[in-house]
């Protein structure tokens, strides 16, 4: 019985088994800046941006700079930035869908709220990332339920 | 028939086997409640409480939970098995769940009734008389059915109303129980397989696909001078195939798998058993793509003579 009980001490008492490599959550993720190339060329018609370009002729670049975070232990905001060749802002005639994925694990965390500030301004908020490791961000612009491009920003947290 | 004592070991030692996970990552699963000792009936109560202490990558590598990300999970359990003839039993199980998700600047807590399980036994290996090293051996199959939403079709931003594993899985498994003495020992494998499931909420549309998964469990006790009073451990495995995609970009998933090394005391009065447990699935270090906890529970059993 007395075994037992120096056992069961050494499971609870003790912290971390001596068996166990372990690592600390990372702490601050601090100015973490993503950027990508995106293309609509396999958007089917003809939609213009808000300086009335065909947006299936043209490249945008899309720009996220992390506002609060990324970390795991708060909520975590995100500003998107959309600007034509020219580096101008610009407001897109397609649906933004946001959302955070573990391709190991096998889920995500949803949903993501996003608020349109201005022209070519957008808040992604309400952004947990529900455990450590590796997540990718993407982001998918959708015309009638349809992916026509997405980016992917890698985060290890 | 044998001494009640010693009738009383397997039914603790099966009883007292918890297998914690946290609802993102499945594991747990499969476990058998099973009549081992001359009972008509046996019904039982298992609260435990479960928090999360590392995740765990595809790696292998821990990570260690910061104090301002906690996340815990209740369980409650009502779990009832009734033999209704010499060899064959059935069994349910109803889990009442809690998740608690707490961070530095918001708190999230879901409650609600999990998954059911009900369950088929028969006892292929039967004790008519002794042997000094046959077991007794059970075959049993289990059939979860969901009954909450899962991290599939979550709806909260911590995830803490995923109450289910988001599938309905059906287990086949083998148990084998084996008393020497004041020792006892037990041997319990399960393999798994889940039906298709789509899951469509504003968020995503995605059809996933479980792989295969399996578990076995390895236990032995000891019973001083075959009293009421049982010292036990438990080591538990869980593996589940990788999951695959579909209506979406997203690929596969990583397989996971974990390890549980638990400790239970058990002590028995009159009709009821009464039975303490704790279980560490960080502590043998050899994990992947989940969230391992440490958990400690307690079962309180009530049981019908024949």
């Amino acid at each position: 019985m007395k075994l037992f009980f120096v056992i069961l001490f050494l499971f609870s008492g003790c912290g971390d088994s001596p068996l166990l490599n372990t690592e600390s959550a990372k702490k601050k993720n601090e100015n973490i800046q993503f950027q990508s190339t995106v293309n609509f060329s396999n958007l089917r018609g003809t939609q213009a941006d808000s300086r009335g370009n065909d947006v299936s002729k043209n490249e945008y670049d899309i720009q996220g700079i992390w506002q609060i975070g990324p970390n795991l232990n708060q909520e975590n905001k995100i500003i998107i930035l959309i600007t034509d060749v020219d580096g101008n802002r610009i407001d897109l005639p397609l649906e933004i869908k946001p959302y955070i994925w573990m391709p190991d694990m096998g889920h995500g965390s949803f949903p993501i709220k996003v608020t349109r500030i201005e022209t070519g301004l957008i808040e992604l908020s309400e952004i947990f990332f529900t455990m450590g490791g590796y997540w990718d961000f993407i982001l998918e612009f959708q015309s009638n339920d349809t992916i026509i491009d997405e980016v992917k920003w890698p985060l290890n947290l | 028939m044998a001494p009640k004592s010693l009738i009383f070991i397997p039914l603790l030692f099966l009883l007292s086997l918890e297998a914690m996970s946290a609802a993102c990552c499945g594991g747990g699963a499969g476990l058998p409640n099973l009549i081992t000792g001359d009972y008509q009936s046996q019904l039982s109560f298992v609260g435990s409480n479960s928090a999360v202490t590392h995740t765990v990558n595809n790696d292998g590598k821990f990570i260690k939970r910061d104090k301002d990300d906690e996340e815990v999970k209740e369980i409650f359990t009502l779990k009832a098995a009734y033999l209704f003839s010499e060899l064959w039993q059935v069994g349910f199980e109803i889990p009442v769940i809690k998740n608690t998700h707490r961070l530095l600047s918001k708190e999230e807590s879901t409650t609600g009734i999990g998954d059911l399980k009900l369950q088929v036994a028969y006892e292929f290996l039967p004790e008519y008389s002794f042997s000094r090293w046959k077991p007794r051996g059970f075959i049993f199959i289990q059939q979860n059915i969901i009954n909450a939403k899962s991290v599939h079709d979550s709806d909260e931003e911590l995830g803490t109303d995923a109450l289910s594993t988001g599938f309905n899985t059906t287990n086949l498994g083998i148990s084998f129980v084996k008393i020497i003495s004041q020792y006892d020992f037990t041997l319990t494998g399960e393999v798994h397989n889940s039906t298709k499931r789509r899951f469509k909420s504003t968020n995503k549309d995605t059809t996933i696909k479980t792989g295969n998964g399996y578990s076995y469990s390895l236990g032995a006790g000891l019973s001083p001078k075959n009293g009421d009073l049982r010292i036990g451990t438990t080591l538990y495995y869980s593996y589940e195939g990788s999951k695959s995609f579909t209506g979406d970009r997203i690929p596969t998933s990583g397989e996971k798998e974990f390890y549980q090394l638990g400790l239970n005391l058990g002590y028995k009065v009159e009709n009821n058993s009464y039975i303490f447990s704790y279980s560490d699935q960080s502590f043998l270090g050899s994990a992947k793509n989940i969230n391992v906890s440490k958990s400690i529970s307690l079962s309180l059993i009530n049981y019908l003579d024949l």
